[in-house]
């Protein structure tokens, strides 16, 4: 019996899976493109949504600023009493000084046979009362009388400083107090 | 040697020519594309920024009223002025030192420097809030005046202040008072900033400053002064 081998068989199969693999390669490549292309036109059409977009912006951003130029004198006046405002706000709220009006009361108020000659307060807080007293009962009275008010809201730290008695037997007197700052 | 069968691999030579394409595609319009895209996006979160700021700032400047701004800034330009304004306060001096029934016995003054205060840069003493000038008056009169002319002297326009009183009482006389006091200006602003600078609004204490600083005297101009008082002699001579 004739056995027949056919050789070409083989060599078909093999062809016909090439060009499958060709056909793929083809619609795939077309495919990738056309993604590609897709992609490109996104990205273009976005940069261009964007490049509108700022563009857009840009120009009410022109039209703002030219109404603000307009009103360039208000504004002035704005910044002018906001500046002033401000520097007083803390001028207030920041400056201490001690009650000057309290204490010329104080001093005015002082045990007779005791005189003040003079007094000096800085904003400082430095205060030097100096007076006369006719005896020494008198000025022990006073210096008392400062001891007792020492915690009040007007002074602290009191200190005799000068005590000189006089031909006459009255007695010269300087004392150093701390104003306190008013509030 | 390595060799390529082009015969055997013709079926990859498109997808290849594909993928080269994309590359160098890629790589020429592409990339600079999304950086651009980037630099876009960039460009427009500034803008809008901006943008926002603008129209915050338009409206609160559209909601200011003109005449009513006008006002309120002549009402602290009185209280705290421009200018070193030497002869304003000098009159305010004498004119409160007269009010109050004493009688004006000298003043000096400390160091004034430049007058104009738009070329000149004020002075600020250490730990001071705002810039000022020194004035030391001499005042003739009882406790009782001295201290009606300190009342009137903290709610008087141009804002000033005690900053040392001494007192000094001889045998027999009326005591007198030096009293150096310190009244302040400052300078106007030298910009008002770009235009998207926020405009900061008043708030409730300056608010209240304001309201405050509205009770503050003012003289009325110097000549009325003048003819109110009959004072036709040299200003500074006190």
């Amino acid at each position: 019996m004739k056995k027949e081998i056919n050789f070409l068989t083989g060599q078909r199969a093999d062809l016909e899976k090439k060009a499958k693999i060709s056909r793929i390669a083809k619609v795939a490549s077309f495919i990738t493109l056309i993604a590609y292309f897709l992609i490109v036109g996104t990205v273009f059409s976005y940069w261009f949504f964007l490049n509108n977009q700022v563009e857009n912006i840009s120009s009410q951003i022109t039209l703002k600023k030219n109404k603000i130029e307009d009103l360039k004198d208000i504004e002035l006046l704005q910044v002018l009493l906001k500046q002033r405002l401000s520097s007083l706000n803390n001028f207030f709220k920041n400056d201490r000084n001690p009650d000057f009006v309290s204490l010329i009361s104080y001093f005015e108020n002082v045990p007779q046979g005791v005189k003040i000659k003079g007094f000096i307060a800085a904003n400082t807080g430095e205060l030097t009362v100096s007076g006369e007293s006719s005896n020494v009962v008198v000025l022990g009275e006073f210096l008392d009388k400062f001891k007792k008010d020492e915690t009040n809201s007007l002074f602290s730290n009191v200190t005799l400083s000068i005590l000189d008695r006089q031909t006459g037997g009255s007695y010269m007197f300087v004392i150093s107090l701390e104003a306190k700052d008013s509030v | 040697m390595f060799k390529i069968n082009l015969k055997e691999n013709k079926i990859f030579l498109i997808p290849v020519a594909v993928l080269f394409l994309i590359l160098i595609a890629s790589f020429i319009i592409l990339r600079p594309k999304i950086s651009d895209i980037f630099k876009a996006r960039r460009e427009l979160a500034s803008n809008r920024k901006q943008l926002t700021a603008l129209t915050e700032k338009l409206s609160t400047l559209e909601g200011l009223a003109e005449v009513e701004l006008d006002e309120k800034v002549n009402n602290v330009l009185r209280v705290l002025p421009a200018e070193k304004d030497v002869a304003k306060n000098l009159f305010v001096l004498k004119r409160l030192t007269l009010d109050a029934g004493l009688v004006f016995g000298g003043m000096s003054l400390g160091e004034v420097g430049e007058i104009s205060t738009g070329s000149a840069k004020p002075k600020l003493i250490r730990g001071a809030i705002l810039p000022s000038l020194s004035f030391d008056i001499l005042v003739i009169g009882t406790q009782d005046k001295v201290k009606d002319f300190l009342v009137s002297l903290e709610s008087v326009a141009p804002l000033m202040k005690v900053t040392q009183l001494s007192t000094t009482q001889k045998k027999g006389n009326v005591p007198e008072s030096t009293i150096l006091i310190e009244s302040f200006y400052l300078p106007l602003p030298k910009t008002i900033g770009k235009s998207e600078t926020p405009i900061n609004p008043i708030n409730r204490e300056e608010e209240k400053v304001l309201a405050k600083i509205s009770e503050f005297k003012t003289f009325k101009d110097e000549e009325e002064f003048y003819f109110a008082t009959g004072f036709k002699g040299n200003p500074f001579d006190f």
